[in-house]
């Protein structure tokens, strides 16, 4: 006992583990026994600085203007709109009786200060889309007050796409006490008119989500919807195996091969939708052999887009010869080809017997998300069949983007969504010889036809026209592209079924107000 | 000791001020420029050459590099240590909300360091070369040897997704931190073990400890109080680099368990080239490095009274 006594620190130190364990190992029961959590691979609430604070997906905010499941524009806070003829004014009648979750009205007052507030915070980042007034809102003089829920939008040029453009992101509408007008940034949780409010949000975790009572809609299903941050997708996995969430969310969700684990085990559903994301291979056509372009046409003619879709994208997107994405309402269905006897023509035409070495890039974003890895080796494989022997690269995302920059790249795969639903705003990237991601990105496609077309557009207020020539470019693109689609994406979520209901995806994001707890 | 410890922090700044210039220079050989890496965050815009212009000089980017080393160092001076590329956010701000996760996980790592190696390594020393010892060693060496993400991966689908005893992510509680502090410590359970093992039997084998057993002391107090206390210094010794590396290899452990430290938020601003937030985390971890350092020094002179001592002796000849 002497001797004991003499260790009591030793004492201490075994006992105090087995305190630590049976305090630890209890686990303490949850404060809101209803509360769903759902995780994203990001941080979906990133806060003050963010042009936005939070993304749609927890539809805290709403839009002037939005589109539904079918691409079909639709007003959510603006009720009515009308140009003038030359479509430099538009006016916008707004939803009545209409208030943010902090009591404020809804009103041309507030639409008002949102526009001021882009006036003077410039180009924010955004990981959602980024914001530049002159880029969403081209040709912005100003806005008026027409009315107490009534506003007028001038421009200096005519603006027949302005609805197109102004979707979702483009239009988002806070409160004005929780931003400063003068700096852009949000002073506090930001409030909108959504379904949702944020009660709580620790940066870079969680954030808190809360159904608005006073909603001018359905209210909320479900009271409490904690939205956590998990950037690992095997973490995501484990997660939704031992019941700590109930369902995944937004881009890259869950991993294709993952995916294929959680739909043998029957608690788990898969629910997809169509998004605004289509997976392309740019191709450096600045030199030879891709400066000819039935190198670019033979290219598309040897990859079975079919077979991709279903091997490495686990049937969850829809293989496309078209640039622009399937949600976009001026979108064009056009026939898969694949016709591998005509490729090697087309290419035995340009190289002979020459065997051309290539460098193919992946950026490294793409391989926790898609099965970039695998669909680089498949090409890489069928590109030997007409003598170009490509060596894979993967580059982190900046490295990357600077060996697009200076042109160091035959190919790289990648994706591209549609910020906005004007056509050209994205097609005009790549296919005018001005486009800035054709010369960003060291592309050098040339086409005639193209910059004609892009070149009439601005004078184009008759909508029929426009919507020709919108077909013409995607023909154009098809036949000779600026860069190869591959396959446009669906949005893929999934949520444990005995524990949710009303679990849907859509376009971006999930019915969120629509789920509850069975 | 007084004097060795304003030594150390004389040290210190010269170290910091390599540290950051050596960072610097790795922003500025790096290929992309960060005006286009914000601009083009999203995967959907590509700017024009103006908006990057634009964006380049709101950045302080067409400043002479040199300038751009001598403005971000007076502004660490004065507490401001610059904004995030990414976000705008307050360099300072973020990396002190990052900090307290990353500090809890490496604390708990060597929480379990000092709970496994010890007593195990003290186990292997008092069966030298018997069964057990040679168990233990096996499993020493596999500990150090087995790679901590596949560990972690391992560990959480048996652990939290099968057992569900440990959550699989989040952070908040006690309860977060045991199975990562547990994973990114087991490197070091393993390492440690050996060396407790080897220091162990280094002071078995002096007389006092034969003088303590003539005397018929039992052997566990024996070991207790006289081997393990003298053993402890060459482990303290050694637990300071350790201490460094765990903070290093937290990065890898909190991706995989969604803890928003330091790690997580670097691996980020290293895919954006988001420099400010580099430069800070290395000036801050560098720092805590160094801090580490000191604190060893200074236990491994309180653990040792003879070097107090010494100290003494030296001043009084001199």
């Amino acid at each position: 006992m002497f001797y004991l006594r003499k260790c009591k620190l030793l004492l201490v130190f075994l006992l105090l583990p087995a305190f630590i364990f049976a305090a630890l190992l209890t686990a303490t029961p949850s404060e809101r026994p209803q509360e769903i959590t759902l995780a994203a691979a990001r941080d979906l609430a990133p806060g003050e600085k963010d042009p936005y604070y939070i993304s749609s997906v927890a539809m805290v905010w709403e839009s002037l203007i939005a589109t539904d499941n079918n691409g079909k524009i639709r007003g959510v806070l603006a009720e009515s709109w009308q140009p003038n003829e030359n479509y430099t004014i538009w006016k916008f009648r707004l939803q009545q009786g209409v208030r943010f979750q902090d009591g404020e009205a809804f009103d041309a007052d507030a639409v008002v200060q949102n526009f001021k507030r882009w006036e003077n915070m410039g180009y924010r980042a955004s990981s959602f889309y980024g914001f530049l007034l002159a880029r969403v809102y081209p040709g912005y003089v100003g806005i008026r007050k027409t009315g107490p829920y009534e506003v007028e939008l001038l421009f200096s040029t005519p603006q027949p796409m302005l609805i197109y453009r102004m979707i979702n992101f483009s239009s988002s509408m806070f409160s004005p006490k929780c931003f400063d007008v003068k700096t852009g940034d949000f002073t506090g949780y930001a409030v909108g008119t959504g379904p949702f409010m944020i009660v709580d949000r620790k940066a870079g975790q969680y954030v808190l989500l809360q159904r608005f009572a006073g909603y001018h809609g359905a209210v909320a299903k479900s009271e409490f919807i904690r939205l956590v941050n998990m950037p690992n997708a095997a973490t995501r996995f484990s997660a939704l195996k031992a019941e700590e969430i109930q369902g995944v969310l937004d881009i890259g969700a869950m991993t294709p091969s993952l995916l294929l684990a959680l739909q043998r085990d029957p608690r788990f559903a898969v629910s997809a939708n169509r998004n605004t994301i289509n997976q392309y291979l740019t191709i450096n056509q600045s030199h030879w052999p891709f400066s000819d372009p039935r190198m670019i046409r033979a290219i598309s003619l040897l990859m079975d887009r079919t077979a991709i879709v279903k091997y490495y994208f686990n049937q969850q997107s829809q293989p496309t010869v078209n640039i622009l994405n399937f949600c976009n309402p001026f979108y064009k269905d056009l026939p898969i080809e694949h016709d591998v006897p005509e490729a090697i023509r087309l290419a035995h035409d340009v190289m002979g017997d020459q065997v051309y070495p290539a460098i193919f890039l992946i950026p490294q974003y793409g391989l926790s998300r898609y099965s970039y890895k695998e669909v680089a080796e498949y090409l890489q494989a069928v590109f030997q069949i007409i003598h170009i022997q490509a060596r894979i690269l993967i580059l982190d995302s900046a490295t990357h983007a600077r060996y697009m920059e200076t042109g160091n790249y035959d190919f790289s795969i990648g994706t591209h969504g549609l910020a906005n639903y004007a056509p050209e705003s994205f097609m005009e990237g790549y296919m005018a010889s001005w486009g800035s991601n054709n010369m960003l990105y060291k592309i050098g496609y040339h086409n005639d036809g193209a910059d004609g077309i892009f070149k009439e557009l601005p004078d184009v207020l008759n909508m029929n026209r426009r919507r020709h020539f919108y077909a013409d470019l995607q023909d154009m693109a098809a036949l000779a592209p600026p860069v190869i689609p591959i396959d446009s994406d669906y949005n893929v979520v999934v949520y444990n079924q005995r524990q949710l209901s009303g679990y849907q995806a859509t376009t971006y994001g999930i019915t969120l107000d629509q789920i509850e707890r069975q | 000791m007084k004097t060795y410890l304003w030594q150390r922090l004389l040290l210190f700044v010269p170290t910091l001020l390599g540290m950051t210039l050596l960072t610097f220079l790795l922003g500025v050989v790096s290929p992309a420029d960060p005006a286009m890496v914000v601009m083009t965050m999203d995967g959907m815009s590509a700017p024009s050459a103006e908006e990057l212009l634009l964006k380049r000089h709101e950045m302080g980017l067409d400043q002479s590099y040199a300038m751009q080393y001598v403005s971000w160092m007076a502004g660490v001076l004065h507490g401001r240590w610059g904004v995030s590329f990414i976000d705008g956010k307050d360099v300072l701000g973020t990396l002190l909300a990052a900090l307290p996760v990353t500090l809890s996980v490496t604390s708990m790592a060597i929480f379990w360091v000092i709970f496994f190696s010890i007593p195990l390594g003290a186990v292997m020393a008092v069966y030298y070369l018997q069964w057990p010892d040679r168990l233990l060693l096996l499993l020493s060496m596999a500990l150090t040897s087995v790679p901590v993400f596949w560990l972690a991966i391992i560990a959480m689908q048996v652990l939290c997704e099968n057992l569900r005893i440990f959550p699989t992510s989040g952070y908040g509680s006690l309860r977060n931190l045991l199975l990562p502090g547990l994973i990114l410590g087991v490197g070091t359970i393993g390492a440690v073990m050996r060396l407790q093992r080897d220091a162990l039997l280094a002071v078995l084998a002096d007389n006092y400890i034969l003088t303590a057993r003539a005397k018929g002391l039992p052997f566990f107090y024996i070991i207790y109080k006289h081997g393990l206390r003298n053993s402890f210094i060459t482990v303290v010794t050694m637990l300071g680099n350790y201490i460094s590396g765990l903070l290093g290899g937290a990065a890898i452990i909190e991706m995989i368990f969604s803890l928003p430290g330091l790690g997580t938020l670097v691996l980020a601003a290293v895919q954006a080239r988001d420099y400010p937030i580099i430069q800070g985390y290395v000036l801050m971890v560098g720092c805590m490095t160094i801090f580490v350092n000191m604190g060893v020094d200074v236990l491994y002179v309180l653990l040792k009274p003879q070097l107090r001592l010494e100290g003494r002796r030296d001043y009084d000849c001199r």
